[in-house]
């Protein structure tokens, strides 16, 4: 147990922390800017859930009030002023704001909360904080080591497996689905003139899987570090310029990276924020109780969680079967339509819904190939039939969905009534069988 | 690794500062803007400026007719009636920009009219631009005043609804195809790209999909087919009282949807750059046959709609599975159009952040 035993500066961490609120806080406030807390949270009559978290609901108007919560406690955090409340208490909020709604789910939404949790169990704000300036914390420029490895760790676990999952043969030998989607950025200045290129796809793509299943290697080896994040910087702005759509994510990834670094620029934090004397140490132990405990097992969840998709049969990018949180990130080009039959159970008479008419546009689309969201949105249509007065209703699915330029065929068996069917953690045999293979990890 | 990362992108920006001074030189690429000029060029503006001069001959047709009042001049202002409404059908497609801002739909043709309201606004005051108004308008309540049984335009209170109906059309007609003719035009040729509000944004998000979905395949058959509940809604048909007028009206409908894939001019149907050449682009591509399959699905719609009879009252009360067989074919269209050409097209749909589904 050596490794418990070491110690190291606490400026990286100390950075993170205050990098990780900044960029949360202008996260929220660009979500509230763009007005998306009232079109995706308020105006929807229907929302998808996360299974097992069905009790998580926007809540009115006062889904305000999270978001003012979330980032009032990112600036806090930020500055490292009553960092346990608010660091928990921006982990919480944050969690449960992305749980509201299963068809926003980003990866980089999950990958907030998961670097969230793991700063409640750090000794974050012992350095370059108002806590510790104020004296309101004990300060010390040391910790053990592991309290900043413990971020190193997560950032390259997300590396690893975005790179695994690239290594399969749509991504790698037709260039899918960058053969579609890079030639939708001619207007690019510049770069715009390469898109049609046929050998840029396979570039960026063979590029991509060598960048993300290695670059995290590069940055924990001293010797390479910098370079590796020159290569971070690159390749980051080039996926915001042709991929704008992915939001904040390449900004976040570029900023978070910095904390492999260990370097005296970083200290520059302890000599804004110096801790007040008497609460000052060389060195501290920093043992949280439950720590030893829960820390072993989040990271074990980290690493095995994404892999559960290897427990299902058939094509993991066609039933979604272990999909989410497994940083499988800009992947795969799917898209679907899908018409909903309410029969009267009784009397066999019938409604074929449009799902517009009770979802936004993202939930539409999202729902449209994703079976879990059909069969939800299944569901809540027989509920709300029962309720007009419809006797046993059964709700069938025409779905049509294409997978990275294949033709469309239909996602869910449309002899299933999907009132008889629950969702659950087992193989979803209500969803038909794709006809062809993508092969790899 | 990361030196090939770094020596890709230093050889891509090398090449793509070379690139752009030879501008034509790529054959690799497709010109996108050529598209959307041949579209704007010999679609859209043909289509708004026939428009409006079929509406400015109802216009005069229907001033000849109050001051003679003679058999003959109505027949003319019926003929008139329905070439303006025709060139509607024609128009009816660019359903963004300018046509969303001055709400040309809802003035122009929203249906079934309802009747009992014209009727009450025939009474004295009305206020067209009244919510409770907006089915007592347009084509459809000029139409019901033209055909219905006890029709007698010359009433002073009739001639003035006709007048002010026909006004509000006129004089939104001409504030869209003004706003195409004053800038709009190069906007909408300059907005590149593939956002939301790009021409390919634009084209896609309201003309490919919502507008055919909504008002052809619901509009035009599913609703008086009785499509989604089984139940016919004849008294739902376009062209009501015209009767035979039913066909011509959806059929040119679709022909001019057809034109917006094919890139074939308004006026000549001459082939220009268009979206199917596109699809064809990103075929090769792909080694999909995705052009191919969107032609056909639209053949399939022309030659059932080919099939009908012109007037659609008597098929709906008859036997609507022969409009439910048409949705049934823009329904093939639909799914195409939402999952393939959607991603092949890679146009953006919703407006908020994702990583790649």
């Amino acid at each position: 147990m050596g490794y418990f035993s070491r110690y190291s500066h606490l400026a990286p961490l100390a950075f993170l922390r205050v990098a990780f609120g900044a960029l949360m806080f202008i996260a929220l406030l660009r979500s509230l800017l763009n007005n998306w807390v009232h079109e995706l949270y308020i105006l929807p009559d229907f929302h998808f859930s996360y299974f097992g978290f069905e009790w998580v609901q926007p809540l009115g108007v006062y889904t305000y009030v999270l978001w003012a919560l979330a980032m009032f406690s990112a600036l806090l955090v930020c500055v490292g002023y009553l960092y346990r409340l608010s660091i928990i208490t921006f982990t919480v909020v944050f969690t449960y704001i992305e749980l509201m709604d299963v068809a926003y789910y980003l990866n980089h939404y999950y990958f907030v909360s998961v670097l969230a949790f793991a700063l409640c169990w750090l000794p974050a704000a012992h350095y370059g904080s108002v806590d510790a300036w104020l004296g309101r914390s004990k300060a010390c420029d040391e910790a053990p080591r592991w309290t900043v490895d413990l971020p190193r760790v997560l950032v390259s676990i997300l590396y690893l497996f975005a790179g695994l999952a690239k290594m399969n043969s749509d991504w790698l030998f037709k260039a899918q689905p960058l053969k579609m989607w890079l030639p939708s950025r001619y207007d690019l200045p510049i770069l715009g003139d390469l898109v049609d290129e046929p050998w840029m796809p396979y570039a960026f793509a063979w590029a991509g899987m060598l960048y993300d299943s290695t670059i995290w290697i590069f940055l924990w080896w001293k010797r390479t570090r910098l370079y590796a994040y020159f290569t971070v910087i690159i390749f980051h702005s080039l996926t915001a310029i042709f991929f704008p759509a992915i939001g904040v994510f390449p900004f976040v990834m570029i900023v978070i990276t910095l904390v492999f670094f260990d370097a005296p620029w970083q200290r520059m934090l302890g000599d804004i924020l110096p801790a007040a004397p008497r609460k000052w140490h060389e060195w501290r132990k920093w043992n949280p109780f439950g720590a030893a405990l829960i820390l072993p097992l989040f990271v074990l969840w980290q690493f095995f969680y994404p892999m559960r998709s290897h427990l299902y049969k058939g094509e993991l990018f066609w039933t979604e079967e272990g999909f989410r949180f497994s940083w499988r990130v800009m992947l795969m080009e799917k898209s679907g339509a899908v018409e909903f039959k309410v029969v009267d159970g009784k009397t066999g008479r019938y409604d074929w819904v449009e799902p517009s008419t009770y979802l936004n546009r993202t939930q539409e689309k999202q729902m449209s190939f994703q079976p879990d969201l059909i069969l939800q949105f299944a569901h809540y249509l027989g509920e709300k039939y029962e309720k007009m007065g419809m006797n046993d209703p059964q709700v069938y699915v025409r779905s049509r969905v294409s997978l990275n330029a294949r033709p469309a065929q239909p996602i869910i068996d449309e002899k299933v009534d999907l009132m008889t069917v629950e969702d659950g953690w087992e193989h979803k045999e209500w969803i038909t069988e794709w006809s062809d293979e993508i092969t790899g990890w | 690794m990361r030196n090939s990362v770094l020596v890709i992108s230093i050889l891509a920006l090398t090449i793509a500062s070379c690139e752009t001074d030879s501008p034509n030189g790529n054959t690799d690429s497709f010109n996108r803007k050529e598209v959307v000029e041949n579209m704007t060029n010999n679609l859209i503006l043909p289509s708004y400026s026939d428009l409006n001069t079929e509406m400015r001959e109802f216009v005069g047709a229907w001033n000849t007719y109050k001051t003679s009042g003679s058999s003959q001049d109505l027949e003319n202002l019926r003929s008139e009636f329905e070439d303006a409404y025709i060139a509607w059908q024609e128009a009816a497609l660019w359903s963004f920009g300018p046509a969303e801002d001055e709400g040309l739909l809802t003035v122009m043709n929203i249906y079934p009219v309802d009747t009992q309201q014209v009727e009450i606004n025939l009474q004295g005051s009305f206020d067209l631009n009244s919510i409770s108004n907006f089915d007592a308008q347009g084509f459809p309540a000029l139409e019901y005043l033209l055909y219905r049984d006890h029709n007698d335009l010359s009433d002073a209170n009739t001639a003035s609804y006709f007048d002010a109906v026909l006004n509000r059309m006129m004089s939104k007609t001409t504030a869209v195809e003004n706003a195409w003719n004053n800038g709009y035009s190069e906007t909408f040729i300059n907005a590149e790209g593939t956002d939301r509000g790009s021409a390919m944004g634009l084209l896609f998000n309201y003309t490919l999909l919502p507008y055919m979905e909504v008002h052809q395949r619901e509009a035009k058959f599913g609703i008086p087919g009785g499509q989604r509940t089984g139940t016919a809604a004849p008294s739902k048909v376009e062209a009501r009282f015209a009767r035979t007028l039913s066909k011509e009206l959806a059929f040119s409908a679709f022909q001019s949807y057809r034109r917006a894939w094919l890139g074939l001019g308004h006026i000549d149907h001459n082939a220009g750059p268009s979206l199917i050449d596109y699809v064809k682009f990103i075929d090769d591509r792909n080694g999909t046959s995705l052009s191919g399959k969107v032609q056909s699905q639209l053949d399939d719609i022309q030659l059932a709609i080919e099939g009908l009879d012109d007037d659609f009252y008597s098929i709906a009360q008859n036997d609507p599975q022969q409009l439910n067989n048409v949705w049934t074919k823009y329904q093939m269209l639909v799914f195409t159009v939402k999952t393939e050409v959607s991603s092949a097209l890679n146009v953006t749909i919703s407006y908020v952040d994702s990583d790649g589904d």
